[in-house]
């Protein structure tokens, strides 16, 4: 197999959920694509081929996270402040005990680039508080308040209790994916 | 909540991914051969740069480690395999010949000219002064990065001091004249002027007068150099360049009756009857090193102002707040709880996100109205003079202001001595603004006084 063909067989197999995965980022698909296709040339502009395909999904996907920063910080949405929006979204209803996927998409759009990045790295990624500090190049505290501010706005928008961990709590989906 | 997030989180990427994956079977997807072929260039350049330093470190060249460093600032980390700590790292290739990048384009540099004056294109930096030097001004100027990607530029911030005698004696230079513009960059390399601009570019700029009595420096510019070759326009090439800063002043002595002159005259005019008076100051010089990568570009340009500067409210009054989504954004930093009489530090940014420049008077500390049941009852004690200043922005980074949060209870229609009470508020982020003028090459734009206001948050004091 030439290097060629394990990046055609990787973008065939793994594009599609690594694209997913830029998408939560970028809250277009877009611009999600153009992530992916830059981490992947940047992934095999370096490498041998028959490298392991879990390292390399990992290289890419933190391609994608640092490439979304880069692009943030570029087009000056990355500011340092925290979004201090007061939401006119309902308040919680108890008889709402499910969220689905358009309204999921919908409230990560309202967040921060940071907010936004640190609730996917929390709780997609799984990463703990100071993993996620060390992949952004933030403070401990500051990936805190991000997420917590996060959590409500979210809890806000989705209309449900604020009960997001913004801790290192454990997890219940089996760590990493 | 949180289980409920994340399968909703792993409900929207499997989403995108079903799509992605159609998209692929109907011929879509990611353009697979176009990514080969960047990717079979980065190869290329990436074998050709090893075999390089490796060469380097055989002869022991110490500057290969450098070339690296230069390469490989731009790149990703790699990521550390998740479940494993042996994963191999990526290397190159070694066996493909290097070639130059198909879609670089061919860059002329300025050969250096011992006979051209100081700041020409292909100048020597040490070449005498087309003016005489003059150390009566200096020039302060910081870079929000040394390192800008080939097609890319500087984030530059610049600002011309009058150096004032500590006794405040007059030297000669309490009225002058300079460059609207501001200060000018020259960018060298190896000793010669590749290139050279301000931060006004295709914004024309004249001449405007200072008076010391008013201020006793020039507008803090803000804005974006482009990196490009002064002989034909093209990005220059990657390496280790120096920006010099510089300016041409004209000093106008200390007579106050100048300013009388002046303001009758006005700066060209006075400027063209001391034609020959022209000094110039020359900053400290700042290292930058260009890099392969993708270059930054500015966003579009918003341009609708209508609603963006509101009046001050008066205490009781409701407030009236920023439209959303025009060229000025106040964004602020600040806790949403404190102590019933404590005070903290803030900060904010405030974007000028229109088209060419934006010259504005203002105030340099966050302040904040606290908001009950809809009116005022508390605002932040008005800040003095001292804490105001004249900016000149382009959309290419915000001014970053810092300050301390202190609320106090509205007494006699502003606010008075007294901290806000315990209770929740809704604090209103405002900034003050006076002055402004939006610069471009159509002409001047004024825009009303008032207050920028930002997103307001909820507040307790305890």
């Amino acid at each position: 197999m030439t290097w060629q063909h394990d990046l055609a067989a990787f973008a065939r197999e793994r594009g599609p959920a690594l694209v997913g995965y830029a998408r939560l980022l970028t809250g277009d698909t877009a611009t999600a694509e153009d992530l992916v296709q830059d981490a992947i040339v940047r992934a095999w502009s370096r490498r041998r081929s028959g490298a392991d395909i879990t390292w390399l999904e990992a290289y890419v996907r933190r391609a994608v996270l640092n490439g979304w920063v880069d692009r943030c910080r570029r087009e000056r949405a990355w500011r340092d402040h925290a979004h201090l929006l007061v939401d006119d979204a309902a308040t919680p209803s108890p008889e709402r005990a499910t969220v689905d996927r358009a309204q999921v998409a919908d409230a990560l759009e309202r967040l921060s680039p940071r907010e936004r990045a640190c609730t996917v790295l929390r709780h997609y990624d799984d990463l703990t508080v100071p993993e996620i500090a060390q992949r952004l190049d933030l403070s401990e505290g500051a990936v805190k308040r991000y997420l917590s501010d996060a959590a409500r706005r979210l809890s806000r928008l989705l209309g449900v209790a604020d009960d997001l961990d913004t801790e290192d709590l454990s997890t219940t989906n089996g760590g990493r994916r | 909540m949180s289980d409920q997030l994340r399968r909703a989180l792993d409900d929207l990427v499997q989403g995108v991914a079903t799509e992605q994956d159609a998209r692929t079977r109907a011929g879509g997807g990611l353009p697979v051969d176009a990514m080969t072929a960047r990717a079979r260039r980065g190869r290329v350049r990436h074998t050709a740069l090893v075999s390089a330093v490796t060469a380097c470190a055989v002869l022991g060249v110490a500057a290969g480690g450098a070339a690296v460093a230069a390469w490989e600032r731009p790149e990703p980390a790699p990521a550390a395999p998740p479940t494993e700590s042996t994963a191999p790292s990526p290397t190159p290739t070694p066996t493909t010949t290097p070639s130059p990048s198909a879609t670089a384009p061919a860059v002329v540099l300025p050969t250096g000219d011992a006979a051209l004056p100081f700041g020409a294109c292909g100048a020597l930096v040490d070449a005498a002064g087309d003016v005489p030097l003059d150390d009566r001004w200096t020039i302060a100027t910081t870079l929000a990065s040394p390192e800008a990607a080939v097609g890319g530029g500087l984030l530059v911030s610049t600002r011309v001091d009058v150096v004032l005698p500590d006794d405040w004696s007059p030297v000669g230079v309490g009225f002058g004249i300079w460059s609207a513009a501001g200060p000018e960059l020259l960018v060298v390399r190896d000793g010669v002027v590749v290139g050279s601009g301000d931060l006004y570019g295709d914004v024309p700029a004249g001449l405007e007068s200072y008076d010391i009595r008013a201020s006793a420096n020039s507008p803090a510019y803000q804005g974006w150099l482009p990196l490009v070759s002064c002989s034909d326009g093209n990005p220059l090439p990657a390496g280790d360049y120096t920006v010099v800063p510089t300016a041409r002043v004209l000093p106008l002595g200390d007579d106050a009756a100048v300013a009388d002159e002046l303001a009758v005259d006005g700066a060209e005019s006075v400027a063209a009857r001391h034609a020959d008076d022209w000094r110039r100051t020359v900053g400290e010089p700042l290292d930058v090193v260009v890099v392969e990568g993708e270059p930054g570009a500015l966003p579009p340009a918003r341009t609708r102002d209508d609603g963006v500067i509101v009046p001050e409210p008066s205490c009781g009054s409701a407030v009236v707040t920023s439209t959303a989504a025009r060229l000025l954004e106040w964004s602020v930093l600040a806790p949403h709880v404190v102590a019933e009489g404590s005070t903290r530090d803030t900060s904010g940014s405030l974007a000028y996100l229109g088209p060419g420049r934006l010259r504005l008077a203002v105030q340099t500390v966050p302040s904040f109205w606290a908001v009950q049941d809809g009116v005022v009852v508390g605002a932040s004690p008005a800040p003095t003079d001292a804490y105001h200043a004249v900016v000149d922005l382009d959309r290419s980074s915000p001014l970053h202001l810092r300050g301390t949060l202190d609320v106090r209870t509205c007494q006699g229609g502003g606010p008075g001595e007294e901290p806000l009470p315990p209770g929740q508020y809704t604090l209103v982020p405002s900034l003050l603004v006076s002055g402004g003028e939006v610069r471009t090459a159509e002409g001047v734009r004024e825009l009303p006084s008032g207050f920028v206001t930002g997103e307001a948050f909820p507040f307790v004091v305890e």
